[in-house]
């Protein structure tokens, strides 16, 4: 037994019923033959009802899963049609339901096809049943209302049918959630709708689903536009209020498909939606007018879906529908495809991607200092003065005494136990900035010898760096300052001490006052007003001495 | 004449490509000093192998290296798995860890909008954020807890925090989950032996890699080492 049963087709409102006798979801195992798969069943599909926990230990019997119904193909006044739904990969895996669905419907005589897809969203526990509630509700609607009416299908008829059509099924899987007393949230699904009369389609849509229209001239055109979030994984439902209800004429053929079906061969929105038409060739071929050739296409499609080669690329559900108008598509006006200008477009969006996505030669340390907002140059080095006996003692809350050279500990001396030197505390913001240190209040570069002469060499970690300015490095208590425990300070002469590893930016910057040029200011006022005194009588002698 | 494809049924190119992007924020504070730092480093290496024995994670995981100490650097940009290069750590200073999970949610950010950018469709992004100690910016923490529970509400990001040693303030890293979340999972491991976590993230990463996007809220992690706890 196949799927592609002929007395299996969907009918009137046979299709809208859970069917006892209908294949179960078929484990796709590729190895197996194609009637071997259609005869292994779910045997946890059989289950008469399911239950799940709503948290509270409140069991809920929800009625028995919706089963898949089987594909369908037929032909209505030239009019060929055919499709189906297949579990994906991963929810074989994952033992989860196949959460798609597929109807479709022949009303009249006339060569009016109506058809609808649901994609139940992967998160949503109950999105199976909200999909083909969906689906039922809509097409029961659609095929109902299409019967009872005898005017022409003009735009606006059409329009709010179809609008009519979305709300329908929306309320009745809100209905539904209602009843089973479960979330509203846990139904979610996408449905996508049409009405076909040989040449204009038009259609009703909410999600990532798409049709993709083949036109007399012979372009295609993806109809739809994909409603997604930002995340691969999310999707505007139904229940999202999103709908698009539109319209394209002139339409000898389109494809319906779920995003398994359709990511696969139409390109995203920045490639212009553009399709790959290779895949769907074979079902748009002309001179499908007996069910032996629709079937014998079907198959092809259900068989090659089935097979490792496009499961190993597409792991999701898959529905496809394919509706021709036989007498209008001929091998004229079919679309032209041109394979090199499609790989010539990829490979410059592969590249451009990549230049996107992978800048080269951008060194991950400049991008390192960009993101900390600290500049300085990649020729600066500190020397390394592991042998100047002078530990870290920054993270320890210690510094050493610039007179004595003893560690004290910041914590609670402000002078130094040791000589009394009042102490010399590193600035709060020990970032530093070279930018800044480089200039100076004018904001002009900053050219002093200092300056000129300051290195940085790689350090160990854990070594207090100085910079390689000994000839301007107080000593501890040099003569000519004036003063043991000097407070004034000279930018000039800020020194920066890298602390740690040179790589984290992170310096403490310590002042010391002593300028060599201007020292005699720092001289003790009483010893300047000797001085004075006895500079001015000696003075007086020499002047009493030469008169 | 039997019905068959006359070119390449599928492009060669997969169109519907998927990156999954990875922030590792990893701590480098003062006390991973000695074993927990060699540890950290091997841990990342480890990380980088695993990812190479994946083809499908190595096409599709984008990581993403940032350490934080009394500074938050990027050690190592987004990268393809298979240009990934183990940075070589060392520890030192306080630890910024609120000042970490803003660059954290910042990297996410700019690498989202790239990818929209570039049409470049992606799953949820992950935050792995590895500690040893208690933040010590905890100006920062009000807004970076909010930002990162917001993120988690929203579905923009799987935070997966793990603590280290005896020394990890787990219940701190747990107030980053939303009050609402049902399960606010934090790993914990011991300092000296934890570089398997880096496998497992692995494991892990290549596993959603293979998901489909549609079920990925349902995809089984793989168990967690032994010397791995969850705390809930």
């Amino acid at each position: 037994m196949w799927p592609f049963d002929k007395d299996k087709k969907q009918s009137d409102h046979e299709s809208f019923q859970l069917k006892k006798n209908a294949p179960k979801e078929r484990n796709l195992d590729q190895s197996d033959t194609f009637e071997c798969i259609a005869d292994e069943e779910n045997e946890k599909s059989d289950n008469v009802s399911d239950t799940i926990s709503d948290g509270d230990d409140d069991e809920v019997i929800l009625p028995p899963e919706p089963e898949l119904d089987p594909p369908v193909y037929g032909i209505t006044g030239g009019v060929s049609y055919w499709g189906f739904s297949q579990r994906g990969e991963s929810h074989i895996k994952n033992g989860a339901p196949c959460q798609d669905r597929c109807v479709i419907d022949v009303v009249n005589s006339s060569p009016l096809i109506i058809a609808g897809i649901a994609d139940g969203v992967g998160s949503c526990m109950l999105s199976h049943y909200g999909a083909a509630t969906a689906t039922r509700s809509a097409m029961d609607y659609l095929k109902k209302e299409l019967i009872a009416y005898n005017g022409s299908l003009d735009d606006a008829y059409v329009g709010d049918l179809l609008r009519s059509a979305m709300m329908c099924a929306y309320e009745a899987v809100r209905k539904e959630a209602e009843e089973l007393e479960q979330l509203e949230y846990s139904f979610q699904s996408t449905l996508t709708l049409a009405i076909y009369d040989g040449s204009t389609l038009f259609f009703s849509h909410a999600g990532d689903d798409g049709i993709v229209a083949i036109l007399e001239d012979g372009t295609m055109d993806l109809a739809t536009v994909r409603k997604k979030g930002e995340e691969a994984s999310s999707v505007v439902p139904l229940q999202g209020l999103d709908w698009e209800t539109r319209k394209s004429t002139n339409v000898s053929a389109f494809v319906m498909a779920t995003d398994g079906v359709l990511d696969a061969f139409v390109g995203g929105e920045v490639e212009g939606n553009r399709i790959y038409y290779p895949f769907i060739e074979p079902a748009v071929t002309p001179g499908q007018l007996t069910d032996a050739k629709i079937k014998e296409i079907a198959e092809f499609y259900y068989q090659y879906m089935a097979g490792p080669e496009y499961r190993s690329k597409v792991t999701d559900d898959l529905t496809m529908i394919v509706v021709a108008n036989q007498k209008k598509i001929t091998a004229e006006n079919l679309p032209k495809f041109d394979k090199d200008a499609w790989d010539k477009y990829s490979a410059e969006r592969e590249a451009q991607i990549k230049s996107a996505l992978y800048p080269e030669n951008e060194p991950e340390k400049n991008r390192k200092k960009e993101n900390s907002g600290t500049a300085y140059s990649e020729q600066e080095t500190y020397r390394d003065v592991s042998s100047d006996n002078v530990d870290d003692a920054g993270d320890a809350g210690e510094i050493l005494c610039d007179y004595c050279g003893e560690k004290v500990s910041l914590e609670k001396a402000k002078f130094c136990p040791y000589c009394g030197a009042e102490l010399r505390l590193p600035f709060k913001n020990d970032h530093y900035d070279t930018a800044s240190r480089y200039r100076d209040s004018y904001g002009e570069p900053y050219r002093d010898s200092y300056a000129d002469s300051y290195q940085q060499t790689s350090t160990s970690q854990g070594k207090l760096q100085i910079p390689s300015i000994t000839k301007r490095y107080p000593e501890p208590g040099r003569k000519g300052t004036g003063k043991k425990n000097p407070t004034k300070s000279s930018k000039k002469n800020d020194v920066y001490f890298s602390k740690g590893n040179s790589k984290k930016k992170s310096y403490k910057k310590y002042d010391y006052d002593f300028d060599e040029d201007r020292w005699w200011f720092d001289l003790d006022p009483v010893t300047f007003l000797l001085g004075v005194i006895i500079v001015a009588i000696v003075l007086i002698f020499v002047s009493f001495f030469f008169h | 004449m039997p019905v068959q494809f006359t070119k390449d049924p599928l492009p060669t190119k997969n169109q519907g490509e998927r990156h999954i992007p990875a922030v590792l924020l990893v701590d480098t504070s003062g006390s991973m000093s000695g074993a927990p730092i060699e540890e950290l480093n091997r841990g990342l290496r480890e990380f980088g192998n695993a990812l190479q024995e994946d083809s499908l994670a190595l096409g599709r995981a984008e990581v993403c290296i940032i350490s934080f100490n009394s500074s938050v650097e990027t050690e190592m940009g987004f990268r393809p798995a298979v240009d990934y290069e183990a940075p070589t750590l060392s520890a030192s200073g306080l630890t910024s860890f609120n000042e970490a999970i803003q660059a954290g949610l910042d990297a996410i950010e700019s690498r989202k909008k790239e990818y929209k950018d570039q049409g470049v469709s992606y799953y949820r992004p992950w935050l792995f954020v590895l500690t040893d100690g208690a933040p010590t910016d905890t100006g920062l923490e009000a807004s970076a807890k909010s930002r990162l529970q917001d993120a988690i509400r929203n579905k923009k990001v799987t935070y997966m925090p793990m603590g280290i040693g005896d020394g990890a303030d787990t219940r701190k890293l747990q107030e980053y989950y939303p009050d609402e979340a049902a399960a606010k999972p934090v790993l914990k491991a011991d300092a000296k032996n934890f570089k398997e976590a880096f496998v497992w993230l692995s494991a892990s990463i290549s596993l959603i890699s293979k998901s489909d996007p549609n079920t990925t809220s349902q995809v089984n992690l793989p168990p967690t080492p032994s010397m791995i706890t969850v705390g809930i």
